[in-house]
């Protein structure tokens, strides 16, 4: 009996990590350049059940499910204008790459400024580097010029905060970069709402398959065993 | 959990420093010479959750990086102490608390003739003008400021910065240069002008501050849903035990 117990907590715990990254994706749903993350989930081994009598094989039961990967949708979004020459989009796949202390970092967040040396920076005064690796110059009109900004192809990417990704460099991507322009959010916030709806409902029923299993539990210890029955 | 309340907030306030430098902007859309905010959003640190390839994020976070430095629209007054800058560069003027740049063109001549921005702060590099000579100056494109006999009064000290970006933001429309602005140099023709009669307006443009102001504000709206969502999850797991 308590393995249902802990069949739905699980189920309960692994709810609230996907309610965790719907609320990371709500709290983007204006950041340029940003990429929903999903969360897969997976059922823990099966255990095969036996009849107590005779070891005949009953069934299988799950054992509840787990978060067991982050799943990042990679795919470009549509840009919109804004009209400043330092905000850059890139069209089609690749990434801007930017040196950081860390090492260099992949991002599609082009929101970038210039340096006090007159090269091109990210919000964080990380150097935007151009397709062999060198800082993007600025020119006195405060803009850079085109095809300067390297576009970058990238294999197994990964989230390491800061709208900075990192993984294997992969040569140069077929992407475009566009000026005056950013790229949108990857959030959905039509879908966000209805999975964050959909969650916290399949949490709210997690709970009430606890609640109930300890019900009967309660029934199993102070009924079952009472003499008069109730 | 904790973490998606925590996301959710850092969503919120991001938002709000949006919101707030909008509304900024809209405020300004009649200020000669000012600049728009530019206001980055990025996504935060990303945590691993349970022992699982999974990972988390902690929800947005939203820097300033510096201002939109495209021209404003010149707008004709014929007035001879209005100055424009057309292209990219600060006038330099002396504030009691130091250099300071502006674009910020409507000048005047104060008690002893000297030329100066609305709010008092002296323009650098101009002798006093004469009795009078405040209607007839002739400035040149090169900022050179005469009388109307010809007599050369000095220039007006027209600079830019490696990093407009970096200024710092004093108010009444002046900046002041940083590390990381770099230091000033002369800006010349004929990438900036300067334009007698003219002013430059602001660069605000309306309908996408509107815009900007509408896409904040919704954003702020979905991150206070992800709280309220978050904290129906605490109730729940709350009800657990009963």
């Amino acid at each position: 009996m308590d393995r249902g117990l802990f069949i739905a907590a699980a189920g309960m715990r692994a709810e609230q990590t996907r309610q965790d990254q719907l609320t990371n994706d709500l709290a983007n749903a204006a950041t340029p350049g940003y990429k929903r993350d999903r969360t897969t989930q997976t059922t823990f081994g099966d255990v095969l059940l036996s009849a107590t009598r005779d070891g005949r094989a009953v069934g299988a039961v799950g054992l509840g499910p787990y978060a067991d990967q982050t799943v990042t949708d990679l795919r470009a979004q549509p840009v919109r204008e804004t009209g400043e020459p330092l905000d850059l989009a890139i069209e089609g796949d690749g990434y801007f790459a930017v040196q950081t202390p860390q090492g260099v970092r992949y991002t599609r967040n082009g929101q970038f400024t210039t340096s006090p040396t007159g090269t091109l920076a990210d919000a964080r005064g990380n150097q935007v580097l151009g397709q062999g690796g060198q800082p993007v110059p600025v020119d006195a009109q405060g803009r850079v010029a085109a095809g300067a900004v390297g576009v970058f192809a990238l294999r197994d990417p990964r989230k390491v905060g800061e709208g900075e990704f990192q993984g294997t460099a992969a040569g140069q991507a077929p992407g475009v970069v566009r000026q005056g322009a950013l790229e949108g959010s990857g959030v959905d916030p039509t879908i966000a709402m209805a999975d964050m709806i959909a969650s916290l409902r399949s949490f709210e029923a997690g709970q009430k398959s606890i609640t109930t299993i300890d019900e009967t539990l309660q029934k199993a210890a102070n009924q079952v065993g009472s003499a008069t029955g109730n | 959990m904790l973490q998606g309340l925590h996301a959710a907030a850092a969503g919120m306030s991001a938002n709000q420093s949006r919101l707030d430098a909008v509304s900024n902007d809209i405020a300004n859309v009649n200020t000669t010479g000012y600049k728009q905010n530019r206001v980055a959003f990025r996504d935060l640190l990303y945590v691993r959750d349970g022992v699982e390839d999974v990972q988390v994020g902690s929800g947005a976070g939203a820097t300033t990086v510096g201002r939109g430095y495209a021209q404003g629209a010149l707008q004709v007054t014929d007035r001879p102490l209005d100055v424009a800058i057309a292209g990219p560069g600060f006038l330099r003027v002396d504030t009691p608390d130091g250099a300071a740049l502006t674009r910020a063109g409507d000048l005047q001549v104060d008690a002893q003739g000297r030329l100066a921005t609305r709010d008092g702060a002296l323009v650098a590099g101009v002798r006093p003008l004469p009795t009078g000579a405040d209607a007839t100056v002739k400035i040149g494109e090169d900022g050179t400021v005469r009388t109307a006999d010809g007599q050369e009064l000095g220039r007006l000290q027209i600079v830019n910065v490696p990093s407009p970006d970096g200024l710092r933001p004093l108010g009444n429309s002046r900046f002041a240069e940083t590390a990381q602005s770099g230091a000033a140099v002369a800006a010349n023709p004929p990438e900036t002008r300067v334009l007698q009669g003219n002013l430059e307006a602001s660069n605000v443009d309306m309908s996408t501050a509107m815009v900007d102001l509408i896409e904040s504000q919704r954003a702020f709206a979905m991150a206070s849903r992800a709280v309220q969502s978050q904290d129906q999850m605490w109730e729940i797991a709350n009800g657990v035990k009963r």
